[in-house]
């Protein structure tokens, strides 16, 4: 009996080893997904960061936010022209709606030359949620943090982006911090070679262009997280801020940002 | 899909298959002759023995499934400088040991003939194949600096997602030919194992269980038959007559 007993419990701790092999990936994936970060500046409202990139790779498509009809109907004030419940069960499966013989999903079918919206069925009710109350605060209308130029950011941001550089702060979104692959002007040997070297990327990108390229993630695959690996606007922008001044010495960026002497100062300090 | 991304989805899987396979059909060819098996395995120790290169692969492989099985520790690594220099220096040295004993295996398999010539050609294709493997992870560290650590947000989920069952094979894709080919290699290396002298170290391990299991479940029937005995509701109505 005690060899039973034995060999059930060996069992049990290999069932554990394995379960946690395959399971600690997305342990971590959920943990992460709690914490968000709009990263949008200048506004008081909040929303989802992944609504907002849910809306942006989704449905921008075929859809604007004020400027008009392009394939599918504006959806400026879409949240109050629909009801709610009408919306969530669209967008999850327009097709079912239009099928169940729904005098307005037939009205839109008919008016937008039988194109059909896709179903979202993978979206989640909160998922899509988040969404209608980023359209019903005017998210796509909020410009976000990432946009400000990099020559306007302080000390202080510069340097939340230094250690984001550097991995001695983690990001929301489990991005991994840049020198795992990437090496900067000062970094030494610390600084990975797998991918090139960053200093004077500020300069070879321009502001925007680099905004759009830190917006991106490095190695994109399919998680069960959407916003796993992204960075948030906030982050973003610290980073530019950063990767700046690896060719714009500090005192540069404290003239044209018309503000206080910065990093340089705070250091002699 | 791309040729380069089925070898990635398709290679890992059937690498394992030719593996689980060939082990399985070598143990029971040999399983009733112990002695054949003995044979073997001192035969192989000949072949794969070496305590450099032991010791090299046992740092080498505890290292990777340490950076399978505990990534944040790894990653942990990134904020400090001495521990990173540590951990690539002691993978740099016993991958460099690996190189130099497997090469030196080659050569002594050159010069030596055998009675099975299939066998002769497949240690030799392991060998070649393991060098290419050793060989491109040396070169992987020299040329794309902290492996350990990129390692952990590319070839770790690329891992974690073969076992999975869904392979993101865009993570293995996207890394440089090098990388590609030290992992490709390592997968040709474990299809190809069950044709060489070392499988029979894994036979041996799989006899090993296999006795420990028999024994265990013998045990545990005796037990079983025994409890059934004792508690028999046919004793309480017909009694031992004597």
């Amino acid at each position: 009996m005690r060899l039973i007993v034995a060999t059930v419990r060996r069992l049990r701790v290999g069932w554990l080893a394995l379960s946690f092999l395959l399971m600690h990936d997305g342990i971590s994936q959920s943990v992460r997904a709690s914490d968000i970060d709009s990263g949008y500046a200048g506004t008081t409202a909040k929303f989802s960061a992944e609504a907002a990139l849910t809306f942006n790779s989704r449905c921008t498509a075929c859809h604007t936010y004020g400027k008009g009809i392009k394939v599918g109907p504006d959806l400026k004030g879409v949240t109050e022209r629909r009801k709610r419940d009408w919306l969530l069960k669209f967008i999850h499966g327009s097709s079912g709606v239009i099928k169940s013989g729904d005098p307005t999903a037939k009205a839109l079918f008919a008016q937008f030359k039988q194109q059909r919206m896709p179903d979202w069925v993978d979206l989640s009710e909160k998922q899509i949620n988040d969404i209608l109350h980023y359209l019903a605060i005017g998210g796509p209308d909020i410009k976000p943090a990432d946009e400000r130029n990099a020559a306007t950011a302080t000390s202080a941001e510069i340097e939340v982006g230094r250690k984001l550089f550097y991995g001695e702060r983690e990001t929301i979104n489990g991005a991994q911090a840049c020198i795992t692959c990437h090496s900067v002007r000062g970094a030494g040997l610390r600084g990975g070679s797998l991918g090139p070297d960053l200093t004077g990327a500020y300069l070879r990108y321009q502001d925007p262009e680099l905004t759009q390229s830190l917006r991106h993630r490095c190695f994109n695959w399919q998680t069960t997280t959407p916003m796993k690996g992204y960075l948030t606007a906030n982050e973003v922008f610290a980073l530019k801020a950063f990767l700046r001044t690896t060719v714009i010495p500090v005192k540069q960026t404290a003239n044209v940002a018309g503000s206080r002497p910065q990093r340089r100062k705070a250091e002699s300090d | 899909m791309t040729e380069n991304s089925s070898l990635f989805a398709l290679w890992p899987y059937v690498a394992t298959a030719l593996l689980i396979t060939g082990i399985l059909i070598r143990y029971l060819l040999v399983s009733r002759q112990p002695s054949v098996l003995a044979a073997e395995v001192a035969d192989a120790k000949s072949v794969f023995g070496g305590r450099l290169f032991r010791v090299s692969m046992a740092v080498l492989i505890a290292g990777h499934l340490a950076g399978l099985l505990f990534p944040h520790a790894v990653l942990s690594l990134s904020t400090s400088a001495a521990g990173l220099y540590v951990l690539e220096g002691l993978a740099f040295i016993a991958g460099s040991a690996g190189v130099a004993s497997s090469a030196v295996m080659i050569w002594r398999r050159l010069e030596r003939s055998s009675q099975s010539r299939v066998t002769e050609l497949s240690d030799m294709l392991f060998l070649g194949l393991f060098f290419t493997v050793l060989a491109s992870g040396l070169l992987v560290a020299v040329l794309y600096r902290w492996g350990s650590l990129w390692g952990e947000v590319t070839l770790v989920p690329y891992m974690i997602s073969l076992l999975r069952g869904q392979p993101a094979v865009q993570l293995a894709t996207q890394l440089p030919a090098l990388v590609q080919l030290h992992v490709l290699a390592t997968f040709a290396a474990i299809a190809v194992l069950p044709l060489t002298r070392l499988s029979t170290f894994l036979v041996a391990v799989l006899q090993r269980c296999a006795m420990l299991i028999t024994q265990q479940l013998r045990a545990a029937s005796n037990a079983f038959a025994e409890w059934s005995n004792r508690h028999n509701p046919g004793s309480w109505f017909w009694p031992d007559e004597d």
